[in-house]
Order: C-alpha cells, then sequence, then structure tokens
C-alpha cells in the first residue's frame, strides 16, 4: 500500500507555509450544529518546541485516537501533525514515513487522493477488518495521524457538506445517529452528503474521538493542527456554526488499513496508575509517601486535558525547610504536587515547566485509561519502586 | 524523571547554559535521538523523549560525568529590543533600586541579558544578566492582564510579555517588536542561548 500523496516537496517546515493549503476546492467540510461541552481538534500534538514553552497538545486517549483514523482509512501524512517540525526519528527500523511527508499532504494536491470517491461502493469487505501492516512501525507512542475531534461528554452534532465520507467514532462508548438513525460505534460508518451525524451522551468513560476520512484539514501551528487550550494555539475550541474543512477523501481500499493498536476495550471502573518514582519525592513526608501508595484517591471533576486532578486521598505533606522548587521541565505523566498536598497528573496540554514538585511519574501506556476515567472514578498509585527514600 | 526522560540539576543558571549547549553537541552528534527534547529552566536541563533503557543509560553514565564548567556565554546570537522605559511598575522598581526612574532604565539597558529558557507561556523567555543585587519582588497582587510586549522584571530575571495574559512581574517598559509569532519561522526570536541587549527609545520610534 503506497501513500496517496505522490511525491511530497520537501517538507517544509513552516506551519505558515501549511496555512496556506487549507480548504480543499472543491472540498468537503462539517458544519457544527451543535458543538457539546467541550470539543477540539487534535492530533499527535507538537513535538521540539518545549524549549520554548509551547505544550505538547494532543489527543489525550492516544489508543482511540489511533484506532479511529485507523477506521476510515487514515494514515501517516494524512491530514495531520508533525509538518517538519521534528526530525525524522534517527534510531530504528522506520523507513519511509518520516513526518516531514505530512507537509505534502496538501488537500487536493493529490491527485490520487481525490479518485475512489465513490460511495456506496464498498460492498462486502467489512472496511475494519483489515488486519493491516502496523503503520506504527511498532512505536509505542501516539504515531502520526490525522487530525479528529475529541469530543469531552459527547453532546455534538454536525452535518457535513460537499461530497459524502467516512467517519468512525472511538474512545469512550457513545451512542452516534446519521440523520436520526442509530449506526456503529467504533467502526467506519458511510455518511452522505448532507447528513446530520449526531453524537450523544457518552454511557461510560469521558472523551470519545471522531476521524473522517482525510482528516480534518484546519491550519498547522507550529506543525500540529491541535487545539491547546492553556497555551492558546491551534484552532479555538468547536462553535456552533464552525466549519471544519476536510482533506482529500481516502481511497475504500485503504480502509481498516494499518491498524497498530487496539482500543482500551471499556473505560475505568477503577483506575490503576503505575508511578515511577522521583525526581522529588525527597520533598515530602516519608509517612505521606507511605500513605499515597496504600489508600485511593478519586478523580476530581477539575479535571482538564492540562491535568488529572485527584480528590478525596491523602494530602502528600512536603518536608519543612526545603523553601520554593526553581521551575524546572516537566514531562507528560509527572504527578505533581500543589501546596495542598493533592496529586496532579499532568496531561497532554500541562505547562512545559513547573515549580511544583513532582513526586513521580506515570508511564505514558497508563494516560489513556486517566483520559477516560469519569470523576469520581476511584484512582490508585502503584509505585514501581520504594517510594519512600 | 520516569521511564523516558532524565532531570538533571546543577548549581547556577551560567552551569545550565553550558550543559544544555553540550546536550545540544551531543545530539548534534547522534549519541541523543533527533527527537529528544532539551527543556531548560532555572537550575536544571530535563532531556524527554529517550528511545529506550539504553538510551536512558547512557545518557544518565554521561551525566554523572559531565564536570560543570564556564559556559560560552558570550557567543549566542544578539538580539537588540527597542524598548520605551515607561512601564508603571518602574517608579517602584527604581525606588528599590534607589534611583531615579530615567537613571533605573538606563542600568536596566546598560546590561547584557540572555536567554536562560522559557516557560509560562509559549515565547516566554526568562532572561538572565541582571546583577543579583537588583533582584525585585514580584508584585503582591498579580495583574488579570498584562499587555503583549511588555517589559517585566522579577527576581533578577527580566521577561517579554509574548502575548496578553496574566502576570504578577514588575512592568518597566515596553516594546513592540514582536518576540512571539506562531505563524512566523522562527515563532520565537528568544530561544535559549539568544544575548539580549534592550535598547531604550521613545514612543514612536520602537517599530521595525
Amino acid at each position: 500500500m503506497t501513500e496517496h500523496q505522490g511525491g511530497s516537496a520537501s517538507g517544509s517546515a513552516s506551519g505558515s507555509v501549511a496555512s496556506g493549503s487549507v480548504a480543499p476546492v472543491p472540498g468537503r467540510w462539517f458544519v457544527v450544529v451543535r458543538p457539546g461541552p467541550l470539543t477540539t481538534i487534535q492530533d499527535t500534538g507538537r513535538r521540539g518546541v518545549a524549549a520554548l514553552g509551547v505544550p505538547r497538545a494532543g489527543a489525550l486517549d492516544g489508543p482511540a485516537f489511533r484506532w479511529a483514523n485507523t477506521l476510515v482509512g487514515n494514515r501517516d501524512g494524512d491530514a495531520g501533525g508533525h509538518a517538519g517540525v521534528v526530525a525524522a526519528q534517527a534510531a530504528g527500523g522506520r523507513t519511509g514515513d518520516s513526518p516531514d511527508t505530512a507537509a505534502g499532504s496538501h488537500p487536493g494536491s493529490g491527485a490520487g487522493g481525490s479518485l475512489g470517491d465513490s460511495p456506496d461502493t464498498a460492498a462486502g469487505g467489512h472496511p475494519g477488518s483489515g488486519a493491516g501492516g502496523r503503520a506504527g512501525g511498532g512505536r509505542t507512542g501516539i504515531a502520526p495521524g490525522a487530525a479528529v475531534l475529541e469530543a469531552t461528554f459527547g453532546g455534538l452534532a454536525l452535518r457535513l457538506v460537499g461530497g459524502a465520507a467516512w467517519i468512525a467514532v472511538t474512545g469512550a462508548p457513545t451512542p452516534v445517529h446519521v440523520d436520526g438513525r442509530a449506526v456503529a460505534f467504533s467502526a467506519p460508518v458511510r455518511v452522505r452528503e448532507g447528513a446530520l451525524v449526531e453524537i450523544g451522551r457518552p454511557v461510560a468513560g469521558v472523551r470519545c474521538y471522531l476521524a473522517v476520512d482525510g482528516g480534518f484539514a484546519v491550519p498547522r501551528v507550529l506543525g500540529s493542527r491541535s487545539t491547546d487550550l492553556l497555551a492558546g494555539l491551534g484552532p479555538d475550541q468547536l462553535h456552533a456554526g464552525t466549519r471544519l474543512p476536510l482533506g482529500p477523501p481516502r481511497r475504500l481500499d485503504s480502509l481498516g488499513q494499518g491498524a497498530d493498536g487496539s482500543p482500551l476495550a471499556a473505560p475505568p471502573r477503577e483506575l490503576l496508575l503505575r508511578l515511577t518514582p522521583g525526581p522529588r519525592r525527597d520533598w515530602f513526608e516519608p509517612e505521606s509517601l507511605a500513605a499515597l501508595a496504600r489508600t485511593p484517591y478519586r478523580v476530581s471533576p477539575a479535571s482538564n486535558r492540562i491535568g488529572l486532578r485527584l480528590t478525596d486521598g491523602p494530602p502528600l505533606r512536603r518536608l519543612a525547610g526545603l523553601g520554593e522548587l526553581p521551575s524546572e521541565g516537566m514531562v507528560l505523566g509527572a504527578v505533581q504536587v500543589p501546596p495542598d498536598g493533592m496529586p496532579v497528573v499532568f496531561l497532554a496540554d500541562h505547562p512545559t515547566t513547573g515549580g511544583y514538585p513532582v513526586v513521580g511519574v506515570v508511564p505514558e501506556a497508563d494516560l489513556a485509561a486517566a483520559a477516560q476515567a469519569a470523576p469520581g472514578t476511584p484512582v490508585r498509585l502503584l509505585p514501581t519502586a520504594r517510594l519512600e527514600p | 524523571m520516569g521511564p523516558r526522560a532524565l532531570l538533571a540539576e546543577v548549581t547556577t543558571d551560567d552551569q545550565v547554559s553550558a550543559l544544555l549547549a553540550d546536550l545540544v553537541l551531543r545530539q548534534q552528534a547522534g549519541a541523543l535521538g533527533a527527537d529528544v527534547e532539551l527543556v531548560p529552566a532555572a537550575r536544571t536541563v530535563l532531556v524527554d523523549g529517550l528511545a529506550d533503557a539504553r538510551e536512558r543509560t547512557s545518557l544518565a553514565a554521561w551525566l554523572a560525568a559531565w564536570e560543570p564548567h564556564a559556559g560560552d556565554t558570550g557567543t549566542g546570537p544578539l538580539l537588540e529590543v527597542p524598548t520605551v522605559y515607561d512601564g508603571e511598575d518602574l517608579p517602584e522598581v527604581a525606588a528599590l533600586w534607589g534611583l531615579s526612574p530615567a537613571d533605573a532604565a538606563r542600568r536596566h539597558a546598560a546590561c547584557e541579558f540572555r536567554v536562560a529558557f522559557c516557560g509560562f507561556s509559549p515565547g516566554f523567555a526568562y532572561l538572565t544578566g541582571l546583577p543579583a543585587d537588583l533582584a525585585v519582588p514580584r508584585r503582591a497582587t498579580p495583574r488579570t492582564r498584562v499587555p503583549a510586549g511588555s517589559v517585566a522584571v522579577a527576581g533578577a530575571y527580566t521577561g517579554v510579555y509574548p502575548s496578553p495574559s496574566p502576570g504578577g512581574w514588575q512592568l518597566i517598559g515596553h516594546t513592540t517588536l514582536r518576540l512571539w509569532d506562531e505563524q512566523r519561522t522562527p515563532a520565537a526570536l528568544l530561544t535559549p542561548g539568544t544575548r539580549v541587549r534592550f535598547v531604550p527609545v521613545t514612543e514612536g520610534a520602537t517599530g521595525r
């Protein structure tokens, strides 16, 4: 399976260049009828710019994000992130999918990409059944992927304009309707031009993802189409009337190809987060570290894309006399402890530096479940080594 | 710091600069993956996005053997920032320095600064270069909105607000030079290592 964009010109790293390629003509787009409580555009986020104070952003539930793209046939190079801001990964056997090629995805420029958009010819061949060849190349992080919608608590309605499309909704299990008829969740669904797509409220979990073939082709900012609510970068959250341009349609035969992982089985009833101790565990009283490891917390309703806030558990008390910590770099999954002692697990929109001590770090693999843990869900932190000094 | 990052701690901001420079060289030499992120801060350099345990172990060994040395603080690119010293807090800062507002402006403009690190918001740079005895406290009550381009001091740091935001630093002036523009390449003019001079100008002369 070859990429549908032909010889992408040497990828321009400039976000402003990429932003010139919005709105394919003639094109397809969604118009937002109801935006839901909080719906944003997300892809794999921004890399290589943390030293400028720019957060990573990107989809919080990586497996659900990738699965949605897989179901509609989107792969590396579709309207996704990483327009050459980062260099291709030096090490590792990943060839031929340099993120730089994403800059070649000027919607409308890939002649091959606009072919094959003959709806309703998908007879037979369930599009989601392709076992696929692991387009992600075995990487553990979020693979490059097309921009999708991340809907927090659903509640979204969109009208498709300008052509038919494949969509798939993944993540938190949520009822989906097209023109008032229930359609499958976590499966490719053909939507005709003019149809109304409605996403209800999740029956469990928090965030669902709507992918469309060709991806959402909003302008890139610093290499990514992601909305960053903390830094105020990228597109605004969705509002009624927002027009969302789509990338070139995918060929039917690419649907379901390149599956590189499956989504969570179900949102967690109890959230278990492994915790690698350090670097600042020695800022805390040993007794409260011991309590942290054996007492559950709950997910606070104040949680957001910046962090999963924990509450209803033992406060982590700082040792006296240490003063203030100078600001230091923060990572995804860092468990920062503000003065009230209630841990915050940093998610994708986390600030790049922070001045509260980090007691430990939750591995990225555990954060998809964190993104789907509804307020009130019990949370246990499981230290992978002894926490107390 | 977790399975994919290391946080290296040193004792001075000059050592942060020196360590960062050495890590950049190490990355350019291919000993660190090209997509590893180096994030300097006040007393630390975060190395994030390590590929595997091997890269992490090898870096940890290199860091343990790293000897603090005088960094090349005088060789970064020099950026001149035309500045009107008209900030609302200039009289208060001048009083803390025991100077008139005009002399305080001259004193500040006489320093050569250096971007130590960025944080707080995209493009917000923490500049070192103010002598330690000129350190000033933050405002007791932060402003809910500080205009973009405001030149401000807090502690021994100087900063320029890249975009409108809340802020607790003492405002001493403003510039119309756009230090941050996400649509421009490069988006940030104040990147770690950049040397900076604030050039006093009168109102209307700060444009480029």
